[in-house]
């Protein structure tokens, strides 16, 4: 009798899943864009683009109705990044949640007014420079955190002074920046300052450079600088190395950028883009001024198999620095599939429950690969690397430096936990990948389970500050298995959602949210850590706060109580 | 703001011709043995402190923008530069903010050519500025409220009133109102404008007039001198007529029906009388899995919408098509079927003549570019169309190309990637009566033998005017075409003649070869009296080239002399037959 439940089972499930195959399911993303300082936002543009298309992104810019609101129909069923741009204004309330859009969802999108800094600049004779570039870079946030990630290729926010001298950089978020005249020339005609030192306020060199700071829609005026117009120096060398595009006639394939930042971060002081199609190539940077320098080039693939060369460092000296060799090699990568496994052993309430979930397909899933101890050396490929699988369940992530990872995983509907994680043999760790320079990882299987349980529910004691609840599994077997802790944050009711659980028996504590990594966007599970995940399993005991998970069981009101 | 500095290198190098491949050579540290030297004037008196920058030719990387080498003009506005190593230049006052003569005759101007010998000393290098004008004003939204990042477009009213875009919108900060909806204009040349703004957004949005009109007709002209400037041109947008529309449309396969995915879709809003082919070379969108594609953000008017000949990655796709017309009138438009067809494909081998030897072949092919040659086809029908397609010539000389449209054949070589090359003609099947190869759709061609000359030999050429003076906004080049090589078609080479008119053509073949000095203006009218005078108006209508030609035997290396007399009264040329 049992196995025949079972089969019946296993095969109602299968079915179901041949049933979401079959047709594409397509269907709409709703959203409203909303100004903080209620200003109309109906010039604001909305962009959908679906995570992980290699293929050219068909992100859609969405006109908004006078109140705001947004419809984006016909879409396929996907993981979406929504985001919103309307002049002068940033995205608010950066926050440590994964923000993935999928059919159905309605999406807010709360936009702030941006900071402006504003001033003027000279020349050593008082007149005003005309038509030079500015830059204001951000190199710490609102709370003072330094900012490690590069935002775009520029790295920092442009404008140009005008026939007074006179610059304005607006829409910046709130933080701390540093100024300085751009030695590149992108825009004006006829600049007579391209390939010049960069001065920085106040009318020095970057070693003296004062940092300025950006309220929340702020204007931070008086921003003078006296430009120095020194020549400098120039750093020369060659690029080699594998250029993944050289023989695609596309510009961006075959482009290489070469960089020179402030060592330890991410802030630009000169670049060049060059657009190649030959195996080596020469590059120069002028106007440099004596100093520390770090400098790489890279190379950006369309689908995302990028290639860099290891950041070099440089110094300047009061001569030129020529013959700089940059070697550019393809980044490390981690491709594997997802299978979906039925539940097994199902109770007759626990099959009812199962099948009232949300449809899933394996090509929602959004997925990411996070480095298990936290950098100490700086991104240097661009975006954010979310990808998702394809339809078959197959993925690649792309554009990793050596490194040991885990992936992070952002599930579709309800029914689905991760059951386990199966790199090739010799590459695991605790479902931790290791990967050396340029490697091609293939085989990872990562198994999820039909069945899987959701807790709701509230913390009855009182939110302070960001707080996040852990899910920790009390069976011994389960204490070092990373995949069975799971973590969500408190709203500051202290409600709270743990989706996508394998059925078993946890502990549940609530504590302190852990502090955003520098340079990462999510918080970095607690449980990665193995010391951190003992301490947090020792604790969760002491708590006394036991639930024991059924296949499917969705738990609406829990109430968890506050630890003494 | 940050959104769009991708945009900006983006766009940057889509205008600086980004298809051109880089071969920066940085550390030659050579020591240069020429002078150049000059004075700067602002209206009339000596105009100090102002750079002047010697500027590469050809600006193949971002690097280029800056000057190789820069001077300052001293109290009595006079510059020298010394120690300059020879080579092909532009030398430009760079004095933002004022309008130099050549930006008067010319407003895009980049400068002077200028090319320049090792060992020479080059005098009276003479610029003379005047003050720009501004224009400055406050740009609303319908409710009035200041319009961030608005775009403002700048027409100079011409002598015949024609309005033409003033400023060529590199200078993107400028051009864009600021976060109080604010804007300034400056280093404008005198003139009579005329200014509009539109909000900054995809699908071409209209452009309302100073002070609140969208007819170009009906705004209020600014008058522009030296130094003024014109404040409170505000502009208010007009929101009703700003309203914009979608249109979905389903790329297919004509001959399967099946849809398309990831063809990128360009469309565009067409002026009255302009062709529908103009319409798509650009993606905007792309087609999904479906074959659906959404043209958000239009306003109302009539479109053109077909396949781009590369996706918004900028790969090649194989697919393109006629050109799919559609007018917006007040509601969103669906059902549009843009029909993709499959292209042929090109196939077979290049060789160079005269050189036998496999390796040495397999050497010269080594240096090409997968940008270094491009193939097109075209037919006659106003609407079928196909882009050119870059590809590569692999070292044993065999090539492919596709996505091509039914047509004419034709292969160029990108003379910078491809430098010493030359297409001397193309052997294959399916020839039409004029010995042109025609593709047939849905035909692959085969066994293409594309025969090139290659040479390391130079021209070097000084061109001389007789009877008047080059008019100011003279752009003089010279093209150079073997003899044997067939006159429609590729397999020719150009080069611009310098402010003292000289010129040079590097990497130019063995052979016989006619060299053409052609002289274009736009100001100038050659009229001879019954006395035998001549006299030179000026006019802004498009006229003729004055030409020159003359034949030269290029031998298999080093250089050759040319001289090339243009004679400036003669009666402007007919086109050549």
């Amino acid at each position: 009798m049992k196995k025949t439940l079972l089969i019946i089972c296993c095969m109602s499930l299968f079915l179901t899943a041949l049933a979401q195959q079959a047709p594409r399911r397509t269907g709409s993303i709703n959203g409203r864009v909303v100004a903080e300082d209620g200003a109309l936002v109906s010039g604001a543009r909305v962009f959908v683009s679906a995570i992980g298309d290699r293929t050219p992104s068909p992100s859609r810019n969405i006109p908004l109705d006078d109140d705001g609101n947004f419809t984006v129909n016909n879409l396929e069923a996907r993981g979406y990044r929504v985001s919103a741009s309307l002049p002068g204004y940033v995205t608010a309330g950066e926050d440590d949640s994964w923000r993935v859009a999928r059919l159905g969802d309605t999406v807010t999108v709360m936009l702030t007014k941006g900071g402006v800094i504003t001033g003027r600049v000279t020349n050593q004779s008082g007149e005003p420079v005309i038509g030079v570039m500015m830059q204001a870079t951000r190199v710490k946030d609102a709370a003072g955190k330094p900012i490690t990630v590069m935002l775009n290729a520029m790295g920092g926010s442009l404008s140009a002074t005008d026939d007074r001298g006179i610059y304005r950089i607006y829409g910046l978020s709130a933080g701390s920046y540093v100024v300085a005249t751009q030695n590149a020339n992108m825009i004006v005609n006829g600049s007579p300052y391209a390939g010049l030192v960069s001065t920085f306020y106040p009318s020095n060199t970057r070693e003296g450079a004062t940092e300025v700071q950006v309220t929340p829609g702020g204007e931070t005026s008086g921003i003078d600088l006296r430009f120095r117009g020194e020549t400098g120096h120039s750093i020369s060398g060659k690029v080699s190395g594998a250029v993944p595009g050289a023989a695609e006639s596309s510009m961006v394939a075959r482009g290489v950028s070469v960089r020179l930042t402030v060592p330890g971060t991410q802030q630009t002081l000169a670049q060049s883009f060059v657009q190649t199609g030959r195996e080596q190539f020469g590059f120069e940077l002028k106007g440099i001024a004596n100093g520390e320098y770090e400098i790489s080039a890279a190379n950006f693939q369309p689908d995302g198999t990028n290639a860099t060369s290891p950041t070099r460092r440089i110094t300047v000296r009061n001569a030129d620095v020529s013959g700089v060799e940059l070697v550019l090699a393809s980044l490390a990568s981690i491709a594997g599939k997802f299978v979906v496994e039925p539940a097994a052993g199902l109770k007759p309430d626990e099959q009812a429950l199962c099948v009232k979930g949300r449809p899933a397909a394996l090509n929602e899933i959004v997925l990411n690969a996070q480095t298990v101890a936290p950098r100490k050396t700086f991104q240097t490929t661009m975006g954010i690397g979310d990808t998702a699988p394809a339809e078959d369940g197959a993925f690649t992530l792309p554009s990793l430096e050596a490194g040991q990872y885990r992936l992070q995983l952002n599930l579709p509907g309800d029914g689905w936990y991760v059951k386990s994680l199966a790199p090739p043999a010799s590459k695991t760790a605790n479902a931790a990948l290791t990967l050396s320079a340029g490697e091609k990882l293939s085989g990872v299987v990562v198994t999820l389970a039909e069945g899987a349980a959701q807790i709701r529910g509230k913390w009855q004691g009182k939110v302070t500050g960001k707080m996040r609840v852990h899910l920790v599994p009390a069976d011994v077997a389960a204490a070092n298995d990373v995949l069975r802790y799971y973590e969500a944050p408190l709203s500051s009711d202290g409600a709270f959602t743990l989706t996508h659980l394998a059925p078993g028996k946890y502990w549940l504590v609530v504590k302190a949210a852990q502090a955003l990594v520098e340079g990462e966007r999510l918080v970095r599970p607690l449980a990665w850590d193995a010391t951190a995940r003992a301490a947090l399993r020792k604790e969760a005991e002491a708590a006394q706060q036991a639930v024991e998970l059924s296949a499917c069981m969705r738990i609406s009101e829990y109430k968890l109580a506050a630890s003494k | 703001m940050k959104k769009n500095h991708s945009l900006w290198i983006t766009v940057c190098w889509l205008i600086f011709g980004a298809t051109l491949s880089a071969q920066t050579n940085p550390a030659t540290q050579k020591i240069g043995t020429a002078t150049i030297s000059g004075r700067i004037t602002l209206e009339d008196k000596p105009a100090a402190g102002v750079t002047v920058g010697l500027l590469k030719a050809d600006t193949v990387s971002q690097d280029d923008l800056a000057p190789v080498q820069r001077a300052t003009t001293d109290s009595e506005g006079r510059y020298r530069m010394t120690s300059v190593v020879g080579g092909r230049f532009r030398l430009q006052a760079m004095a933002p903010g004022f309008v130099t003569d050549e930006q008067k005759t010319d407003m895009f101007s980049r400068g002077r050519n200028l090319n320049l010998n090792d060992g020479e000393t080059v005098e009276n290098m003479d610029f003379k500025l005047t003050k720009g004008g501004v224009i400055s004003g406050k740009v609303t939204d319908g409710n009035g409220r200041p319009l961030i990042a608005g775009r403002l477009q700048l027409f100079q009213i011409q002598a015949d009133g024609r309005k033409q875009q003033a400023q060529s919108g590199m200078n993107f900060v400028m051009m864009q109102t600021d976060d109080r909806g604010e804007y300034r204009l400056y280093g404008l040349m005198e003139g009579r404008y005329v200014v509009g703004a539109s909000v900054n957004a995809p699908g071409q949005p209209k452009t309302t007039y100073h002070p609140n009109t969208m007819s170009q007709e009906e705004a209020t002209v600014i008058t522009v001198t030296p130094g003024s400037e014109s404040r409170d041109i505000d502009i208010r947008l007009n929101a009703e007529k700003n309203k914009t529309f979608s249109v979905t449309a389903r790329v297919v396969d004509a001959e399967t029906g099946q849809p398309v995915p990831s063809l990128g879709i360009g469309y565009r809003l067409l002026r009255t009388g302009e062709p529908l082919t103009n319409a798509f070379i650009s993606p905007q969108a792309t087609s999904d899995a479906r074959g659906t594609v959404r043209l958000d953000n239009l306003s109302a008017g009539r479109y053109g919408a077909g396949v781009a000949s590369f996706n918004p990655n900028g790969l090649s796709v194989d697919y393109y098509s006629e050109a799919t017309a559609f007018e917006i009138s007040e509601s969103d438009i669906e059902g549009i079927e843009i029909r993709a067809q499959r292209g042929v494909t090109v196939s077979g081998v290049a060789v160079i003549e005269g050189i036998t030897d496999p390796a040495l072949t397999a050497n010269l092919f080594a240096q090409l570019t997968a940008d270094s040659a491009s193939a097109s086809s075209r037919t006659n029908t106003p609407n079928n169309f196909s882009m050119p397609r870059n590809f590569k010539i692999n070292r044993d000389g065999t090539f492919r190309v596709s996505g091509l449209g039914p047509g004419i054949l034709s292969f160029y070589l990108n003379q910078r990637a491809a430098t010493g090359f030359m297409v001397v003609r193309v052997e294959a099947e399916g020839r039409n009566e004029n010995g042109e190869v025609v593709l047939a759709a849905g035909q692959p061609l085969t066994g293409v033998r594309m025969v090139l000359a290659y040479g390391t030999a130079a021209i070097r050429g000084q061109a001389q005017y007789v009877n008047g003076t080059l008019p100011a906004d003279a752009r003089v080049n010279v093209q150079l075409r073997r003899a044997d090589v067939p006159a429609r078609g590729p397999g020719g080479r150009s080069a611009e003649v310098d402010a003292r008119g000289r010129f040079v053509l590097e990497g130019v073949p063995a052979g016989e070869y006619e060299i053409t000095l052609m002289s274009f203006s736009q100001m100038r009218t050659v009229t001879t009296a019954s006395d035998g005078t001549t006299t030179v108006t000026m006019n802004s209508g498009q006229s003729r080239p004055l030409m020159a030609r003359q034949k030269v035997i290029v031998p298999a290396a080093g250089e050759v002399p040319v001289t090339m007399t243009l004679d400036l009264a003669a009666p402007q040329n007919p086109p050549k037959e």
